[in-house]
């Protein structure tokens, strides 16, 4: 049912925890119905590119490895790049979701989407 | 190591039980209804296993329609003792199982009415709310003993002789009681009543109706007339012989289980007290032994669940994220959780087989999970 990738990310999610200074932090959470998924992320940039991705969450499994695919796919993108990942580029680093985690990887996007932007408007 | 903390879902199967059953799926095949030697002995297996159902609960044995399990009782109960009238309501509590819920709504559709009676903080019905509702067309009343997914006990004996007092007949779900307390349905006062082969280490997909004698009943499945023309198609004769086999050792064990499992569950309980956050749900003296259900706020059920999973360990969640259902628990929310504590909550039922080493396992691990997810969290 879930892809090793998955596994590995929940079981070891990577570039969890605050970050001391960032250039940017924002608050996403999930807006259907009977789910309470958040995430905060962190973002340091290096130039026009994401250096380091880190974040908080309330969330299932889904969420756990989602963010942390999302945390290691968004290092080195420039943040027009980072701005346009979507949910399946997520999924896609996970080896594919079901679709009841759909919402997880579509959020994780939308974290990076946000934070992105904003440290696109800060310049 | 593997620890079994899911037996709401699927209790494991008694070896004599098993022992018992095995000879009806080989050479001792046969159907009940036919004429010849095998259907005689079929049908003869039937009865011996109808007696000691009904012995285990007191009743006579035609007051016994076997089932493939607790929800077809529940459906024939709550159906069909509704059905026999042109119209009424079904009174039932709001902590009732799925198939009694579904059932009242499918009765709502053809013209019954159905009034759910609200619980308190731990999940129980209080009686005032029960005879406030009750009325003139009140045809039916259902109120589960044991809530399954918290282990709440309903004061049934109360109900009932509220019930009786009215002439409405009461319909008791007593599959996650008949492994704890001794039944006798006439001292009881209960007009219908569910069991269910598995909790009681019985195979699943088999299960039985008390119904009182002299009760009307709609049959819900047409066909050939077993189960003394009240429910159709043949019966599963191995599950039967399961399910009386499973009767007779709870009759006989039931003390010495019941001792064991308060005292495993005692345990479990002192231990949880070791994991912050961790909040009992209907935690109180009456709680059946064998069944907590706990949330841990700020964390989700299914994450913790793959975390138990991962070690081995198998629970279950009143987390719709955790499970294929798309809403919260009603059973929470009827106590008044919100949405997102239902959505932390987890259920560990076990039984009087369940080793200390597997409370050991489970609680370290669950200590270490809420520990590791927490330092990710917002």
């Amino acid at each position: 049912m879930y892809t090793p990738e998955y596994m590995r990310h929940f079981t070891t999610p990577q570039n969890t925890g605050e970050m001391e200074n960032p250039d940017a932090v924002e608050d996403v959470h999930y807006k259907g119905e009977g789910c309470f998924d958040r995430i905060r992320i962190f973002a340091r940039r290096d130039g026009d590119k994401i250096a380091k991705i880190n974040y908080l969450l309330r969330g299932c499994s889904g969420t756990i490895a989602a963010c942390s695919a999302m945390s290691e796919l968004a290092s080195g993108l420039t943040l027009d790049q980072a701005a346009a990942v979507q949910g399946e580029d997520v999924a896609r680093a996970l080896g594919g979701v079901p679709e009841r985690k759909r919402h997880s990887v579509d959020l994780a996007a939308e974290a990076l989407r946000t934070v992105a932007s904003k440290l696109k408007d800060a310049t | 190591m593997s620890s079994y903390f899911d037996y709401l879902s699927h209790t494991p199967i008694d070896p004599r039980v098993t022992a018992a059953m095995i000879p009806y799926l080989h050479e001792g095949y046969g159907n009940p209804i036919s004429p010849h030697r095998r259907g005689r002995e079929a049908a003869r297996v039937l009865q011996e296993s109808r007696e000691a159902v009904a012995a285990f609960i007191g009743a006579e044995p035609d007051e016994i329609i076997f089932t493939s399990g607790e929800a077809e009782s529940n459906n024939l109960a709550v159906k069909g003792l509704l059905l026999v009238h042109d119209h009424g309501q079904l009174l039932a509590s709001a902590v009732e199982p799925l198939s009694v819920l579904r059932a009242a709504e499918s009765l709502e559709k053809w013209g019954f009415s159905t009034t759910l009676i609200p619980v308190n903080a731990h999940g129980q019905v209080h009686l005032f709310n029960l005879e406030d509702r009750m009325n003139r067309f009140t045809q039916l009343a259902s109120a589960a003993w044991v809530v399954a997914e918290t282990g709440a006990v309903q004061p049934i004996e109360e109900v009932a002789e509220l019930v009786r007092a009215a002439s409405v007949p009461y319909h008791c779900d007593a599959t996650h009681a008949a492994r704890l307390f001794p039944i006798d349905v006439k001292e009881l006062g209960v007009d219908a009543l569910t069991l269910d082969a598995n909790p009681l280490g019985g195979p699943p997909g088999v299960g039985a109706l008390y119904l009182r004698k002299g009760l009307r009943i709609q049959p819900l499945l047409d066909g050939g007339a077993p189960e003394l023309g009240r429910r159709a198609g043949q019966e599963n004769l191995a599950g039967i012989a399961g399910f009386a086999k499973a009767a007779e050792l709870a009759l006989l064990e039931r003390p010495q289980r019941f001792a064991q499992l308060k005292r495993l569950d005692s345990h479990l309980k002192t231990r949880f007290k070791e994991i912050p956050g961790l909040v009992i749900h209907a935690d109180l003296p009456s709680r059946a032994p064998g069944i907590i259900s706990c949330r841990l706020d700020g964390l989700e059920a299914e994450a913790l669940l793959m975390e138990l999973d991962q070690a081995g360990i198998y629970a279950s969640s009143g987390s719709p994220c955790a499970t294929l259902a798309l809403k919260a628990s009603h059973v929470l929310k009827a106590m008044g959780l919100t949405d997102e504590q239902a959505n932390s909550t987890l259920n560990f039922s076990f039984g009087w087989t369940t080793e200390t080493a597997e409370i050991e396992h489970l609680v370290e691990t669950l200590k270490a999970s809420v520990e590791r997810l927490k330092a990710m969290s917002i």
